[in-house]
This record gives C-alpha cells, sequence and structure tokens, in this order.
C-alpha cells in the first residue's frame, strides 16, 4: 500500500516520541517490514535530535517539517528545519576503533539508509532526504 | 531476535523499584526516562512473586516514552548455589537496541544471559553495591528477594555469608559481560574495580536534582524560628535505620526543649518494622513529639524542616540528601555510600571541598553521635544557616539533573 504524508512539529526533544509514533503507524500501514521500520525509527530520532540540538540550539517554538512517501519501490522521509544549516563537508566519520560518546547520528544514517542527502540550498535551512529502498518483503 | 517486533532504544531491567515503589532509584528511572523524551524505553521488572505484583498499583504517571512494561517472577530460587542457575520463565522480553540493567544481582544476570543469545549491548548502572547491602544487614534484596527468613535467623550469620559470596559472584560476571559500568560516585567506581571491573568501562555519573523546584524552601533560613523541627526523609525500611533516628530524638527531647521529629516516607514497605518502630517511640516516651506522616511530594519536604537526618546502614547517592541540600537545609548523615562526598565535598575536587561542609557525617548505628550533630546545628542557627547555604552551592555546582541525563544520553548514543 502507498503512503504519502506529511507532519510538523516543534523543536522540541519530546516532539520527537510524536514524530517516532507518526513514522512507525505509517510504516506498518505501508506493509514496510519491522526491521526496516526499526533502523528508520532509529535514524529518524537522530536526525530530529541533531536539529533540535544543533540546527535550534536546544530553543523551542521552531518548526521542523517532515514529509514520508512510501511505494512499491523506495520510501523517502525528508525533514526540513529552518535552523542553522548543516555542513555535510565538515562531517567526519567517528573513528570506531576509538568508541567516542557523540557523533554517531549521520554515520548511522549513511549505514542504514540508501541515500543521505542534505541540501542548504534553499537559503531558507536543510533539507535532509532519507531514502530506503524496498528489497524486504511486505509485512502483512 | 532483532527485526521480530519494533524495538525500543532502550530496554532498563530493574528489580523491584519502579513503577511501583517509590524511593531513590525509583525517582532516579522516572527522571531518566521522562528526560530523555527523544528515545524510547522499555522495562523489566523482576518481582520475587506474581501475587505480589497483583496487589501493587502504579506508584508514577509512567511517561509516553515508556513503551513496554513487563513483569518477570523470580521464584523458586531460594538456596545461594540456585540463583546462578536463574532464567527468566516462558515471557516475551522486549527488543531493544540497549539493555541497561539498573543493579548486579538478578538484573545483572538477566541482561548478561540476554547479551549471549542477542549480542546487544549492555550497560550496568549501579546504585548501591548489592553485595555490599547484603553484607551491612539487609534481609531481602530489592525485588522483595528474602535472603534471610525469619525461621532462619538462627544461622542467619553463615546464610548471611553464603549469599554476599554468591551476589558478589554475580557482580563480577556482570562486571566482565558489561560493555559500560557506571556508577554515582567515586566511593563505588573503586569498589567496582577492586571486584575486577575494567578500568576502561567504568565511570561515575553522579545522579542529579533541578534545585529550582527547591528554591522556595531555601528562602526561609533554618533553626531560626525557635520551633524547631528534625526529620528523617526516607523509607520506613531496616536498611534505613529509622530506630537510630528515634533513639537520638529521645536523646534530644530533653536538651532541645519543644522540637519535633517527622519521619518522611513511605511506612507501608516494611510494615513488621513500621510497627517495631512505632513500639519503639512509644517505650521512649515520644508520643506526641515524633509522627510518621508517609510520604510526601519531595517538594513539600523540606521548608518546614530545620535539619534533615538520615541513619542510614548503607546508601548510594541519596537523592533525599541532595534535595535537602538543594532546599538550603542542613544535613546530619551517616558515614556510608557517597554521603560524605555529599556534605564534605568530593576528594579530588579542590573547587567542591573549598565549598565547605553541608552538615555533618555520623557513624552508622549511633544514635549518641547523631544527637549530637543535631544539636550542634540547632543551638547555632548561623552555623546552620551557613551549612545550608555551602549545600545548596554544592547541589547546584555538581548535582544537576541535566548533567547526570546528559551522561546517559552520550553513554546510550555510544551503543545504540
Amino acid at each position: 500500500m502507498d503512503v504519502k504524508d506529511q507532519l510538523v512539529i516543534d523543536s522540541r526533544l519530546d516532539a520527537v516520541a510524536e514524530a517516532r509514533e507518526w513514522l512507525v503507524s505509517r510504516t506498518v500501514q505501508a506493509g514496510v517490514s519491522t526491521k526496516t521500520i526499526n533502523d528508520l525509527k532509529l535514524v529518524l530520532t537522530e536526525a530530529l535530535s541533531n536539529v533540535v540540538r544543533h540546527a535550534y540550539d536546544d530553543e523551542p517554538g521552531h518548526p521542523i517539517e517532515l514529509s514520508l512517501v512510501v511505494d512499491a519501490g523506495a520510501l523517502t522521509l525528508t525533514i526540513h528545519d529552518y535552523g542553522r544549516p548543516f555542513d555535510a563537508d565538515s562531517y567526519q566519520a567517528p573513528d570506531l576503533s576509538d568508541p567516542q560518546e557523540g557523533g554517531y547520528g549521520v554515520f548511522l544514517m549513511h549505514n542504514l539508509m540508501d541515500q543521505v542527502h542534505y541540501d542548504v540550498s534553499s537559503g531558507t535551512g536543510t533539507t535532509l532526504t532519507l531514502v530506503k529502498r524496498r528489497k524486504d518483503s511486505p509485512q502483512q | 531476535m532483532k527485526g521480530d517486533s519494533i524495538m525500543t532504544d532502550v530496554c532498563l531491567i530493574l528489580e523491584g523499584t519502579y513503577p511501583y515503589v517509590v524511593g531513590g532509584v525509583s525517582t532516579w528511572v522516572h527522571a531518566l526516562i521522562g528526560g530523555l523524551p527523544d528515545l524510547d524505553f522499555s522495562l523489566i521488572h523482576l518481582t520475587a512473586s506474581s501475587e505480589q505484583e497483583q496487589e501493587r498499583n502504579l506508584k508514577f504517571d509512567l511517561p509516553p516514552n515508556l513503551r513496554e512494561l513487563v513483569a518477570v517472577e523470580i521464584d523458586g530460587y531460594q538456596q545461594p548455589h540456585q540463583v546462578a542457575r536463574w532464567r527468566p520463565g516462558p515471557v516475551s522480553l522486549p527488543q531493544s537496541r540497549v539493555l541497561h540493567a539498573l543493579s548486579t544481582g538478578f538484573a545483572g544476570l538477566l541482561a548478561g544471559q540476554i547479551k549471549e543469545q542477542s549480542e546487544q549491548p549492555f550497560i550496568l548502572t549501579e546504585h548501591a553495591i548489592y553485595w555490599r547491602e547484603i553484607a551491612a544487614g539487609a534481609t531481602e534484596i530489592e525485588c522483595g528477594f528474602q535472603v534471610i527468613r525469619r525461621a532462619e535467623q538462627t544461622e542467619v550469620t553463615a546464610l548471611r555469608r553464603h549469599w554476599t559470596t554468591t551476589f558478589r559472584r554475580l557482580a563480577r560476571r556482570a562486571y566482565a559481560q558489561a560493555d559500560a559500568i557506571a556508577t554515582v560516585c567515586e566511593a563505588n567506581r573503586r569498589l567496582q574495580l577492586q571486584e575486577g571491573a575494567a578500568p576502561e568501562k567504568c565511570r561515575v555519573i553522579p545522579n542529579g536534582v533541578s534545585p529550582e523546584r527547591f528554591a522556595s524552601a531555601a528562602l526561609h533560613p533554618p533553626c531560626a524560628n525557635g520551633r524547631l523541627h528534625v526529620g528523617l526523609v526516607g523509607r520506613v525500611t531496616p536498611v534505613k535505620d529509622v530506630e537510630v533516628f528515634i533513639r537520638a530524638a529521645h536523646l534530644l527531647t530533653g536538651r532541645l526543649p519543644g522540637v519535633r521529629f517527622t519521619v518522611i516516607g513511605p511506612t507501608d514497605q516494611d510494615p513488621a518494622y513500621h510497627r517495631r518502630c512505632l513500639r519503639l517511640a512509644e517505650e521512649l516516651g515520644l508520643n506526641g513529639r515524633l509522627t510518621f506522616a508517609g510520604e510526601l511530594p519531595p517538594q513539600e519536604c523540606y521548608a518546614d524542616l530545620d535539619v534533615m537526618v538520615l541513619t542510614s546502614r548503607s546508601e548510594a547517592q541519596p537523592l533525599a540528601v541532595l534535595e535537602a541540600m538543594s532546599a538550603g537545609r542542613p544535613v546530619v548523615v551517616t558515614d556510608v555510600g557517597a554521603c560524605r562526598e555529599l556534605v564534605e565535598g568530593a576528594d579530588g575536587d579542590e573547587e567542591d571541598r573549598a565549598l565547605g561542609m553541608a552538615g555533618f557525617v555520623t557513624p552508622p548505628q549511633d544514635p549518641q553521635a547523631t544527637a549530637e550533630a543535631v544539636l550542634a546545628l540547632c543551638r547555632d542557627p548561623a552555623l546552620a544557616a551557613r551549612m545550608g547555604r555551602m549545600g545548596q552551592r554544592r547541589a547546584r555546582r555538581c548535582y544537576r539533573q541535566e548533567r547526570c541525563l546528559a551522561g546517559y544520553s552520550r553513554l546510550y548514543r555510544r551503543f545504540i
């Protein structure tokens, strides 16, 4: 089943739970496999935590816009914020041989998603696009 | 196992406490879950009996990000040599990315078993050091599992030694299996290292409180209005040694006319011990002078108190002491767990120690010493006020809730 939906949440960490619930309910409805849903949930949590903490400096009252498109071929999640733009060029993958506590969010996204793309070209914040191809069998 | 159901980020494994029992660890768990709303949690509640479980009511409003609560019974393992073989019955355990056991003992044992099967990362937090509590005189562990039964009182020393050895072995096993080990104070970390925990796994994440919640209580200086009120804030259980507080109260009544004493905390966790305390107070002629107020919301405990007393035989890093300090109340605490560190400042942190003393530290099981310390504060309001201010500064500087939450947020994210 194809699903298209949008959600706007406030820039608060406790709103992340609302977004996660939204994502789970829509992906379950679309028949996405549990493994993929678990990965998406984790990626969404990390992406939104980064927006709240870094783009908006933990300041509530700013919008974060989410959209989800699920069709037979892929699942596309976009997250747009109007805060400080993310500098994808300065990102460095963590050194896994020397575990640190932090810096894993973007690393996780790249590992669990098929495509991760940051776009700051609009001049009004950052759009993060996450794509996961649906090679898994649908859950009924 | 992973991939079978929607996973939570963290599965807490704990014995007997949250959300059915009030106390420091329960308060800590509630603040942890509610304070990290961007993560979701499941919880395995280990309990000694299902009957007990059914009778229990929720003592907390569960945060929305606590997704699943599963009770697991510990039953039929009455002898020390059987404990290491304990396994949960046929129950569906929550799926999570990280396991977080809040003690060694059964909680650590279960986390280790799940890790062996699923390779999930295992974080261990110890508040009190489990086997030390048994060695110090506890007859029951958190989940309600009785290590010393009434019928066994005659052989109590040998039995206690046996249980202590058993749980000490379980602690060493949990230290070996855990991927990260946290505790609330440096004294506990040293004990963990002595028991073989690898230094690179160990860290101290102190407890924290929100000082703002107690700011209004701190507006009234202690011991200033002539109607003295001394309180013990804690559960009425043997480990809190409420009898020492009652005996100290008895010693003080002749020397501090008009002083009132209150025990603030739940009385239903060990009804037999509560009855014993009531009897002792009556025998010592404290009727009317000493009352049991039951449980109160933390913000209401301290404004009316002049001195906060804790007479415990064993503690970790008691939240009640941090709350009293935040409320500007001088404290009289026994020299157990992190209590000395809270009152005098942490070893090696010169700035903390330079703040001065937030009260007095007395030996455990010593009513005379407790009484003398309370007397010194009540007779010198300037000293009481100064120590109250020192405690407030220390709590604000070193024991903030945000710091504790940030420590766990980082730790979880390392393993998620």
